[in-house]
């Protein structure tokens, strides 16, 4: 009796800061918390308002486990730390991109390493360093993690041409960053004016013949 | 004669060596303990006994389609702060979908002006739609509620079949919510609810 006392309390502390939440709409925060709470009443965590404290150790318990053995769950789970990782390199990497800085791209990298969005930035921010050499090393990586990607499944031809819409877009962000410098004028980035004119003619490739070298192989 | 005196022979004297190797050998043996302990999982998880690491299962980049598809369904409704990301899984033929409900980024709610959950089950019957329709080969669907300072309030995990059976009407919401994945322990730390947590910890 005095346990499920306890609880209701508990509840109600936990429903209140739930609410008091205050960015969200009290009904957002309500369908959040009542979500939460049939949750725990369908896993008998909750029973007739009664908190069950076997039931709860076991889930806690069996949590831990599926944390030590990866789970399929648990891994899902702790997905959203890896999303936590892709912001934070993502952020960084468009400050590399603001600053043409090959150095910050190093950090966001050393987040992400397989990922080829960033591989992308690195090779374009190369191509205004003028360092063709490691851009092409870049822009490499960057394929050859979409090959990997690819080995799960997916449209070559549609992930492809996203790779170079995103290489497009971005090597003519650099452009306008690089001859908005001082001292500097339009024209003069001519590194990134040449690479963005291939990219173009691999995408005109695509959207009009439906095929690429890069799918082809 | 023998000598019946009871004179017993005098006992060994224990040195500081002895001592100093039973020390040792425990030493060791917690040492070898603890190295087993920590090396174990990773171990295991290498030999394929365990599940790989979500930093490795989630390692490639996110799919710009797949999540521009997913992301579509949240931006047709014109509810911000939403950002959907779909990460191929390692050795899998199929990806993972997070979807990041953010209130440092303008979230606030999927139906702020509907206190029901319509919406909810609008957009996930949008999403299945948009997974059968474009092969998007979601296998779960993760959901962080992130507050106002950008940090989770509420994480949950739900498998794409159960999600499309509520979808489709075949389970019902109680049926879907029991078959939903809770960290309990970490969903309590989260809400700060120190009280709750003391009595579920062991």
């Amino acid at each position: 009796m005095k346990r499920t006392k306890k609880f209701t309390g508990i509840l109600v502390v936990f429903l209140l800061s739930l609410f008091l939440l205050s960015a969200c709409s009290d009904d957002e925060w309500d369908l959040i918390a009542e979500f939460f709470v049939v949750w725990a009443e369908q896993n008998s965590i909750v029973i007739d308002g009664a908190f069950q404290t076997d039931q709860a150790i076991n889930t806690v318990v069996n949590d831990k486990i599926s944390d030590v053995t990866n789970s399929e769950k648990s891994i899902q789970l702790d997905g959203l730390d890896v999303i936590r990782d892709i912001e934070q390199a993502d952020a960084i990497a468009d400050q590399a991109m603001d600053d043409l800085d090959p150095d910050q791209m190093v950090s966001a990298l050393s987040i992400r390493p397989s990922d080829w969005r960033l591989h992308e930035k690195d090779g374009v921010i190369w191509v205004a360093n003028d360092n063709l050499s490691a851009a092409t090393s870049a822009f490499r990586r960057s394929d050859d993690l979409l090959r990997e990607s690819l080995e799960s499944g997916g449209d070559c031809l549609s992930l492809r041409r996203n790779q170079l819409e995103a290489r497009s877009r971005e090597l003519w962000e650099a452009t306008l960053v690089y001859e908005s410098q001082p001292g500097r004028s339009q024209g003069d980035a001519k590194s990134l004016r040449q690479v963005h004119g291939k990219v173009g003619r691999e995408l005109n490739e695509i959207n009009t013949y439906k095929t690429t070298p890069f799918c082809d192989s | 004669m023998t000598d019946l005196s009871d004179e017993s022979p005098p006992k060994k004297k224990r040195t500081g060596r002895t001592c100093l190797g039973c020390l040792v050998i425990i030493l060791l043996s917690v040492c070898c303990l603890i190295s087993l302990l920590l090396l174990a999982p990773s171990l295991l998880s290498k030999l394929g006994i365990f599940g790989m690491a979500a930093s490795e299962v989630y390692e490639l980049a996110p799919d710009p389609y797949a999540s521009g598809q997913m992301s579509q369904a949240f931006e047709e409704r014109n509810i911000p702060g939403v950002s959907v990301y779909v990460i191929p899984q390692k050795s899998k033929a199929t990806q993972g979908a997070f979807i990041i409900l953010d209130a440092s980024k303008g979230y606030t709610g999927l139906s702020p002006l509907e206190g029901s959950d319509a919406v909810f089950v609008e957009i996930l019957q949008d999403l299945v739609q948009r997974n059968r329709a474009e092969n998007l080969r979601i296998s779960h669907v993760t959901v962080d509620y992130r507050d106002e300072n950008g940090d989770t309030v509420l994480a949950f995990t739900a498998q794409q079949e159960d999600v499309e059976a509520y979808a489709d009407g075949v389970i019902t919401q109680d049926e879907f919510f029991k078959v939903v994945h809770f960290d309990l322990l970490d969903t309590m730390r989260r809400l700060g609810v120190d009280e709750f947590l003391e009595e579920v910890q062991p």
